[in-house]
């Protein structure tokens, strides 16, 4: 008996051990172990793609495998104040989430626009556990993330995979807009809203906002442009809190698509933008550290979370996951691909949110700059390139024509706008593509294969990967709860074996006492 | 459009919400359980929910109660008032879906609001988990219970700090020692030693002891010499 109960001591010590060290958060289709995934999984309507009309707003056809919501889209546009109840119930945002109102200058478009704007930690700790907002940039590779998001309403949590994603979204307002951005804190840390680029009043205030309150930043910008906001802090834009802002020019009647969530095409392009193209992407691309983003995963209370990023070695960070619009190759090719057809002019607008140069290789295409930080440039130095440089910050308008003219396209096809390392060579990780409709096969798939794009010898991105390992932090604090444990035990079997002669001690040791 | 007090009986017909942000899910005030004869009683709580109602230290948000009470078949009616700026929500889950859409009732609040709905609890006695679903509320604090009669298997979770100090593996760990204990010492004894195990179990006894004993009689040292100093 006594030999049992020794053995089932020693495997449950050593399975908790065992755990401890190997313990693994439940990867994105972990229990299909090795199984390929299809590229174009079916998670969102297929209706969505198409070109539609919803509350009385134009949406154009997006054929990806993961389009916009369109209703979300309708939203955006008309406000969630002015969308009908069931449009809103089709999308997890909150009634207030977006306002318009007041058409001051009486051109048929509201110019007083609210957004509200919440905080949302991506793949938090603890990982894989029920409520924990999840969000791959590729096959099981899902960092921790802090996104600006904008509200959403009771329940809509749950369902809001597709809306609660990683980049922080891309704002648009018009030239002479009224605007406030509430920024509700529903995080745990604090956190401040800053823009740079927008024409906004100078502020010699502290802006950080608490957990649990608000900040209202209001500004009217003159100025149309591809801006960006983060929030005010290296941590914070490291960890996802930076999206692209834009200005787009005063028209009237020109109603605008407030978020573009997850960047990419904009399902409704402003009308000084369709004056001169037929449509218009979003291109937003990052690095992230392994280690920063573990960081969050592995620690668990708010205090740990700031104390582990004060600490950390900015100076010996390294870039692992390169993204465009979130995604690493080949997931972006679900969502961020620039479909085009024959002869269109499409604006491409581009922001580097990298702390470090990115060089993009245009293949098939020669693209015009014509907009540098926002402002337009100089119409005869508006040449055709096909390697674009962008500084850290720095942000491009560009003009993408598909006549096959030999100059500016090449013809149809599934041409690839590669990132290129500092050395030189490929860094296909964040590789976006241009495809022509006719070379889009079933289900909007690039009909172009793949498997080259897979680095020789190393396994392909649609395979998923091994089962992850606990992170460090989270095995120590394991083991650290075993020792205690252990400690705790044999002392209280101390103290138990020995309770008759305690009491003769505790007296004899007050005698003593001075 | 979303006006103040929208029902939208398309959608759901327990479902209410209004253009402040505030929403109700799941409003119940006479559809009675299935195996309730009739209200037991009528039981309005008042929930506060905000930052200053963290419990523990290393939490953020909180409710200002940690459990309520009602008896089986009551009806409750929860006024959710929100302290803080951002939106707080107060979620059931595990009601009959014969009643209750997807088997829950909530509400939520935007900063500063305050919202009112009623719904009945079955005849069972259950302990249900009451929380926010947003997920970092829900991390950090923000969940409590709601016991009906004489409440049914513990939660194993109140809160993000609770767990931590109790975690499941500091009870493995303890209880492994407990069981672990006479042998290893048995063991060491007669390796090391030459003693018994219980021998060992003493001699370590009156190690701790002594040192216990001397703590005190430090402590007690100190004292008398702060005494004798005023």
């Amino acid at each position: 008996m006594r030999i049992f109960l020794a053995a089932v001591a020693g495997t449950a010590l050593l399975g908790s051990v065992s755990a401890a060290v190997y313990f693994t958060p439940s990867p994105e289709g972990a229990d299909r172990g090795y199984a390929i995934e299809p590229f174009c999984p079916k998670e969102r309507p297929k209706a969505w793609r198409a070109a539609q009309l919803v509350e009385n707003v134009q949406i154009q056809e997006e054929r990806t495998c993961w389009p916009d919501n369109p209703y979300e889209v309708a939203a955006f546009v008309k406000g969630t104040n002015n969308v009908s109840v069931p449009t809103l119930m089709k999308t997890p945002l909150a009634a207030d989430a977006v306002v318009k109102q007041n058409d001051y200058d009486r051109d048929g478009d509201p110019d007083e626009i609210i957004i509200k704007l919440e905080i949302v930690e991506l793949n938090g700790a603890p990982l894989g556990e029920e409520g924990v907002p999840e969000f791959s940039i590729a096959s099981g590779i899902r960092p921790a993330l802090w996104v600006f998001s904008p509200k959403l309403r009771l329940l809509a949590d749950q369902d809001s995979k597709l809306t609660l994603r990683f980049p922080s979204p891309v704002i648009r307002v018009e030239a002479g807009d009224k605007v406030q951005i509430v920024l509700e804190n529903t995080h745990y840390l604090p956190h401040a809203f800053a823009l740079f680029g927008v024409d906004h009043p100078f502020s010699n205030k502290p802006n950080s906002v608490l957990p649990g309150q608000n900040g209202v930043y209001e500004f009217a910008p003159r100025q149309p442009g591809t801006m960006f906001y983060y929030a005010a802090s290296a941590a914070d834009v490291a960890l996802g809190l930076i999206g692209m802002f834009i200005v787009e020019e005063n028209r009237p009647n020109n109603w605008v698509q407030t978020f573009n969530l997850g960047a990419g095409k904009v399902r409704y392009p402003s009308r000084s933008v369709l004056e001169k193209f037929d449509q218009e992407y979003d291109l937003q691309y990052q690095t992230l550290d392994k280690e920063l983003h573990q960081i969050v995963q592995a620690v668990e209370t708010p205090e740990q979370v700031n104390g582990s990023l004060r600490k950390y070695a900015w100076s010996k960070a390294e870039e692992d996951y390169f993204v465009l619009n979130g995604r690493m190759f080949p997931y972006v090719l679900r969502e961020s691909p620039i479909v085009v057809k024959p002869d269109q002019a499409v604006k491409l607008r581009l922001f580097n949110a990298h702390g470090e140069r990115v060089t993009l290789a245009f293949d098939g295409h020669k693209v015009i700059v014509t907009h540098y930080d926002g402002l337009e440039h100089h119409p005869l130095s508006q040449i055709a390139r096909d390697v674009i440089d962008l500084a850290p910050r720095q942000r491009l308008d560009l003009s993408l024509l598909t006549s096959n003219d030999g100059l500016h396209s090449f013809g149809p096809g599934v041409w690839s706008i590669a990132g290129q390392s500092s050395k030189g060579g490929m860094v296909w990780r964040d590789l976006g593509a241009i495809v022509y409709e006719s070379f889009l096969g079933p289900d909007d798939t690039p009909a172009v294969e793949l498997s080259p794009f897979f680095a020789p010898g190393d396994k392909p991105l649609l395979e998923l990967p091994e089962t992850e390992k606990l992170p460090l932090g989270r095995a120590s604090k394991l083991l650290y709860d075993l020792v205690i444990g252990l400690f705790l035990g044999f002392l209280a079997y101390v103290l138990f074996s020995n309770r008759r002669r305690a009491q003769e001690r505790v007296r004899g040791c007050f005698r003593k006492v001075p | 459009m979303i006006r103040a007090g929208t029902q939208l009986p398309e959608v759901d017909p327990g479902l209410w919400m209004d253009s402040q942000g505030r929403v109700v899910i799941g409003q119940n005030t006479h559809r009675l359980p299935e195996g309730c004869r009739k209200l037991s009683e009528d039981v309005k709580f008042t929930v506060h929910a905000g930052r200053k109602f963290a419990h523990f230290p290393q939490e953020v948000y909180g409710y200002n109660e940690l459990v309520w009470r009602v008896k089986p078949c009551a009806r409750v009616t929860v006024v959710l008032i929100n302290e803080d700026q951002v939106r707080h929500q107060w979620v059931i889950r595990g009601l009959p879906q014969e009643l209750y859409p997807k088997g829950l009732f909530a509400l939520e609040a935007s900063g500063r609001e305050e919202v009112t709905g009623t719904f009945i609890v079955p005849p069972e006695d259950r302990t249900y988990a009451v929380r926010s679903e947003i997920s970092q509320q829900l991390s950090q604090g923000m969940s409590s219970q709601l016991i009906v009669g004489e409440g049914g298997e513990v939660l194993p979770v109140l809160s993000s700090s609770a767990q931590s100090l109790f975690s499941g593996t500091l009870v493995l760990g303890f209880v492994t020692a407990v069981l672990g204990a006479p042998y290893l010492l048995d063991w060491l004894g007669r390796r090391f030693f030459g003693m018994k195990g219980k021998e060992v179990s003493g001699y370590l006894f009156d190690c701790l002891a002594d040192v216990a004993c001397l703590l005190l009689q430090a402590v007690g040292s100190v004292r008398r010499l702060l005494r004798f100093k005023t």
